[in-house]
């Protein structure tokens, strides 16, 4: 029991530790690509650093909302990666606790708790910035719930630990409604983390800006609970996508766990990361930032496929009942 | 296996007519159609491959030269010489005819497993997504004003009816797909003339202001 409940601990501490390294590999390539040489990959432990030992601001009218919210948008990630296979290929003491519902629910959960506290203070950017950020998870709502069903009907399952074997499985890894699936959810994953072609992630643009303007009047300590939050939810983010959905390769498995091949199961997924992170380096460097009012197509497309993706699995009546 | 690939490149190919449903520029239909063209081929050689056909590899060929080759190009010369005007495009825009398109490939879907195929390889699902790419092309050519946005429109149409063919008799006698490639040629040429001509006439390619019958 204590060292499933270890496991369970190093997933976190993974999730914890590694997810500001990715927004760094992103930053540090595209300034490659740009013929530049950009900052080092380390810079947002810098950052995060820095921010921490600073002063925090809090406005004078704000509530406890403005307050919570930090805390809310630090743990939620961390709570999601207990229901995920982070680096186990078996379901850890928490997994049960919620299904892949529960997931979106408890992100969705920071997520709005970052929409009223953007409105809390009453500025002008943050209302914006959330009017802007609500419109983005709407035009994205209709996807997640077919993903969702096209998985359910893939899998007969809702559980990611049940959920990533059947769809690994040699019979549905390279069908066409599972790599549907995949390509939607990874549309859906770029707009929800606020990267090109949605919103602009290195903008200083207050006007453009989405996901930025919502934690405009952050300062300090808080700021930097809600960036490095941010970080770890597009971790974990990926880490659905990574091992849930599309290649759960590398986990520990059942009974195999010593502190060797959970660290070897975290270089896998690392791995798996970087081919993703190449993948965003590619597309938001020959990708401009769409206009607003073009993003309902974008999201239109990765609801096409998601679509698409359910109605072939269910006629060709794949799954595991094939 | 092959199976497998075979659904894969069904996924592609309906990705491809999706992408002439939701373009806004000239060029999104013509690449759209060689996209669509390149996987049509990739779908006669596979077929071909598993069913052990020579003369499909000779269709995948033909199929590369005159569609994702020959017929482009003419397209690329036609639109080049036409007027450019914006706003002819589209009597529904792209995110609405998405939708439709939907609908539509929903309907193929479960409008085909009622059509009784027998010995087939592969059985409902190449054939719905004929069907549906079919309806998609119909669609096209209904609520696009623009002349060659049409005719991207009956060439997707045309795509569809050859996948559909190779789809329940891996494709057609070689001497009829000889015939239908060489007819959808000499039909892009003559459209394409007469698009140009259009374009000279009225200065346009708009095809609602085309009101007027004279003999």
């Amino acid at each position: 029991m204590a060292s499933l409940i270890l496991q369970q601990l190093s997933q976190i501490v993974v999730v914890l530790v590694v997810a500001p390294l990715l927004p760094g590999i992103i930053d540090r390539s595209k300034h490659i690509v740009q013929s530049k040489r950009g900052p080092s990959v380390l810079q947002h432990y810098r950052d995060l650093w820095k921010l921490l030992r600073k002063g925090t601001v809090i406005p004078e009218d704000s509530s406890w909302i403005f307050r919570v919210t930090p805390y809310l948008v630090f743990a939620t990630p961390l709570a999601v990666a207990m229901l995920i296979p982070v680096l186990t290929a078996y379901p850890l003491p928490y997994a049960f606790m919620g299904d892949m519902l529960a997931g979106g629910f408890i992100l969705a959960l920071g997520s709005f708790f970052t929409s009223c506290a953007a409105l809390d203070t009453s500025s002008a950017f943050g209302g914006m910035g959330s009017s802007r950020s609500r419109v983005v998870s709407l035009l994205a709502e209709p996807t997640i719930i077919v993903l969702l069903f096209g998985v359910t009907l893939l899998a007969q399952a809702t559980i990611p630990f049940v959920v990533n074997q059947a769809l690994a499985g040699p019979t549905l890894l390279v069908s066409a409604p599972h790599v549907l699936l995949a390509a939607a959810l990874l549309m859906v994953i770029l707009a929800e983390s606020g990267r090109i072609p949605v919103d602009n992630p290195a903008s200083g643009f207050e006007l453009s800006m989405i996901e930025r303007s919502r934690t405009i009047e952050y300062s300090g300590r808080l700021l930097a609970l809600m960036e490095w939050g941010g970080e770890m939810r597009f971790f974990v983010l990926l880490t659905i996508l990574l091992n849930v959905l599309t290649v759960p390769w590398g986990l520990v498995p059942e009974g195999a766990a010593s502190p060797l091949t959970m660290a070897g199961a975290a270089l896998a997924l690392f791995a798996k990361m970087l081919v993703v992170c190449g993948v965003i380096v590619v597309i938001e460097s020959t990708v401009a930032k769409w206009r607003f009012f073009r993003i309902p197509e974008y999201l239109g497309a990765s609801f096409l496929l998601a679509t698409l993706a359910t109605i072939t699995s269910y006629l060709i009546g794949a799954g595991l009942t094939r | 296996m092959t199976e497998n690939v075979l659904e894969l490149l069904g996924a592609l190919l309906l990705l491809a007519t999706f992408r002439t449903v939701a373009t806004r520029r000239l060029d999104g239909y013509i690449e759209a159609f060689v996209q669509q063209s390149v996987v049509l081929a990739a779908i006669a050689a596979v077929v071909g491959w598993a069913t052990g056909t020579a003369d499909l590899y000779v269709v995948a060929a033909l199929t590369l030269v005159v569609k994702a080759g020959v017929i482009p190009v003419i397209l690329r010369r036609v639109a080049a010489e036409l007027p450019t005007e914006r706003g002819v495009g589209t009597l529904i825009g792209p995110p609405a005819s998405i939708v439709l398109s939907l609908l539509l490939m929903g309907l193929a879907f479960f409008a085909t497993p009622s059509v009784a195929v027998s010995g087939t390889l592969l059985n409902e699902p190449p054939l719905a997504i004929s069907v549906g790419i079919v309806l998609i092309g119909l669609l096209l050519i209904s609520t696009r004003r623009h002349a060659v946005a049409q005719l991207v429109g009956l060439l997707t149409m045309e795509n569809g009816l050859f996948s559909g063919a190779i789809a329940i008799a891996y494709g057609l006698p070689l001497i009829v797909e000889f015939g239908i490639l060489f007819d959808i040629l000499v039909a892009v040429v003559v459209v394409g003339l007469l698009v140009t001509l259009i374009g000279r006439e009225i200065a346009s390619t708009d095809t609602s202001e085309l009101t007027r019958l004279k003999g």
